[in-house]
């Protein structure tokens, strides 16, 4: 079995004058990238897939150089081999395009996309996968349950506290929820030795001819960021801490 | 062009969040927006038809057939509920034959999962997680937030061949409209098609997380809800002492249920409980949407954060500025004085 795990680079506590509007797309400029939570967890999920199934793993990114630092992380916690496609982008549909071509050729069983991404906070990359693939598609996968040859059951939120459970046939993807392995720890020792491992480049993302390809879905701009409006923000409580605290007591109790 | 509403399945009736979009959309110019139609998959509305009226012009109900009926194994209602790759199919089929459509969507986990991929096949934009939706001639300017809520980015939207947005819930206003007072919404009733069958997924059951002794959160009147400021559940104890000096009960965002520090059944948020007490009290909660999606109805919100910039201070009533490891054995020993005093 194959498993692909898509990571995604996130810049670390952007401030509003790192993030630009460039060639209608968001970028992250002056800033590191670490793994995006919810691809954490992908890993995790996928790591346990080799342990118990003995599953080629690979991961994949799509960043600039400086989103290496992802793909050095999920060597150093036992990914078998992982590949960068260049390029930089914020738009999810973007995003998709630059795996499609990647995920064709390795033919993956399973492809493992965290939930959703920190920073642009959608979801879609690994619903748009599962549509250009035309394959079975789990999101908000909380258990991996069995795989077989041809399926694999999952158990997936639908909200509301409430699960599902669902066989999908083999291709499939899996956008994996937070919390569905824990979170181990890699040294900072097996972290520099991973960096030394050099990483496979897939080449460079084709912006233009994706752009071409899914021109209907690109039909929209970004064209400023900016802090959200003051208005409807707190009323701050002021004052040292035992003032606040007598503030805030006094605000309960009038409410109830 | 054609606009729709995508009516999530629900056990109470209507959602909030498919009023709340209809409001916004229903004062848009018809000839912009062209009908307002709401769709439905099952038999889940019949009956409630009325509570939708004044808030689209049209309801599609989608017959679904039981069992042997389809060509397909057994098909149950509620599990066609929850089957995105069919409800997925019945969307692209009905906003696909007349032309143009705008598709709205509450951003909940339907509504993330059915919005991209009907976007997808039907090659048109799509915009998640909407705050700001304004929609002027042949195109439309929304605000969204990235970054955990801590920045928006505002983006144009070309809408001539239509698009695909999800809205997040309570950023739009349901307007009060009496039922008798307006015309009612027409029924369409769509006959079931083979087509639509699932093929690559197979929902096979559905479970619910018990409470398993826990407390009902939903049924609080204060809940001190903790959240990764929390930093170790060494200090879960004193956010307990809390909740019980107020008479609340102690919930949570998810990352503490991720990492095992309370039960599932604490959760609060889109995929945890939806929860309306008098008073919510988000401690060291930074405010995710999908945290915020289940605090929406709560009638006062009061947030204690180290981080000014944390996103709950724009939605909370009151805000607090401290680490909330040295703010609440503060507040406990207000409260020690006050019942002393």
């Amino acid at each position: 079995m194959r498993v692909a795990v898509c990571c995604k680079g996130v810049p670390i506590e952007p401030t509003l004058e790192s993030v630009q509007v460039v060639d209608g797309d968001i970028r992250f400029k002056d800033t590191d990238l670490y793994i995006n939570e919810w691809d954490a967890y992908s890993l995790e999920a996928a790591l346990s897939l080799k342990s118990s199934y003995g599953a080629e793993t690979i991961a994949l990114t799509l960043g600039p150089l400086r989103a290496q630092e992802v793909l050095h992380i999920a060597l150093a916690k036992g990914i078998d081999q992982v590949l960068r496609i260049d390029g930089e982008t914020s738009r999810p549909e973007l995003i998709a395009s630059g795996l499609i071509p990647v995920l064709e050729e390795i033919k993956p069983d399973l492809t493992l996309v965290g939930v959703q991404s920190e920073d642009w906070m959608g979801g879609e990359v690994g619903i748009y996968l599962a549509q250009a693939l035309n394959v079975g598609l789990a999101f908000a996968v909380v258990e991996i349950c069995e795989v077989k040859d041809t399926n694999v059951r999952v158990k997936r939120e639908i909200g509301g506290g409430k699960k599902a459970e669902l066989v999908l046939q083999l291709p499939a993807i899996l956008c994996v929820q937070s919390g569905i392995q824990p979170l181990r720890y890699v040294s900072m020792m097996k972290r520099q030795k991973a960096r030394n491992i050099p990483i496979k480049s897939w080449g460079k993302l084709d912006t233009e001819g994706a752009r071409q390809m899914i021109s209907g879905m690109m039909a929209y701009e970004p064209s400023e960021v900016s802090p959200p409006s003051e208005e409807g923000h707190a009323e701050m409580i002021m004052g040292d801490r035992s003032e606040k605290a007598e503030k805030l007591l006094e605000i309960i109790s009038k409410a109830i | 062009m054609e606009s729709f509403i995508y009516v999530e399945p629900s056990e109470e009736g209507v959602e909030p969040i498919t009023k709340q979009i209809g409001s916004k959309i229903r004062r848009i110019a018809a000839e912009l927006r062209g009908p307002l139609k709401g769709i439905c998959i099952g038999t889940q509305l019949e009956g409630k038809e009325t509570e939708l009226n004044g808030f689209m012009d049209e309801l599609i109900m989608v017959e679904v057939p039981s069992g042997a009926e389809t060509n397909t194994e057994i098909i149950s209602k509620i599990l066609v509920d929850v089957d995105t790759e069919i409800i997925s199919k019945i969307l692209v089929d009905v906003a696909g034959q007349n032309g143009a459509s705008m598709l709205f969507f509450g951003a909940t986990y339907q509504g993330m999962e059915l919005a991209p991929a009907v976007g997808w096949r039907l090659g048109i934009p799509v915009i998640t997680n909407c705050a700001a939706f304004e929609w002027d001639g042949s195109q439309a300017n929304v605000q969204r937030p990235i970054q955990g809520g801590q920045l928006l980015v505002s983006l144009g939207v070309s809408v001539e061949r239509g698009a695909v947005i999800t809205v997040m819930k309570g950023a739009w206003q349901e307007d009060e409209i009496s039922p008798d007072e307006v015309n009612p919404v027409s029924i369409t009733r769509l006959p079931w098609k083979d087509s639509w069958a699932a093929e690559k997924t197979e929902v096979i059951g559905i479970s619910e997380a018990g409470l398993e002794g826990e407390e009902d959160i939903t049924k609080a009147e204060i809940l001190v809800s903790v959240g990764r400021g929390l930093g170790d559940p060494e200090n879960l104890p004193i956010m307990k002492e809390l909740a019980e000096k107020l008479g609340g009960m102690l919930s949570c965002s998810r990352p503490v249920v991720d990492l095992g520090w309370l039960p599932a059944g604490r959760q609060v948020g889109i995929s945890g409980r939806t929860v309306a007490p008098v008073i919510y009290l988000a401690m060291g909660i930074s405010g995710q949407s999908n945290h915020l999606a289940g605090i929406n109805p709560s009638g006062m919100i009061i947030a204690v954060n180290i981080d000014p910039r944390a996103p709950i201070f724009n939605v909370a009533d009151y805000g607090i500025e401290e680490n909330i490891l040295e703010f609440i054995p503060e507040l406990l020993e207000v409260i020690k004085q006050k019942r002393t005093s």
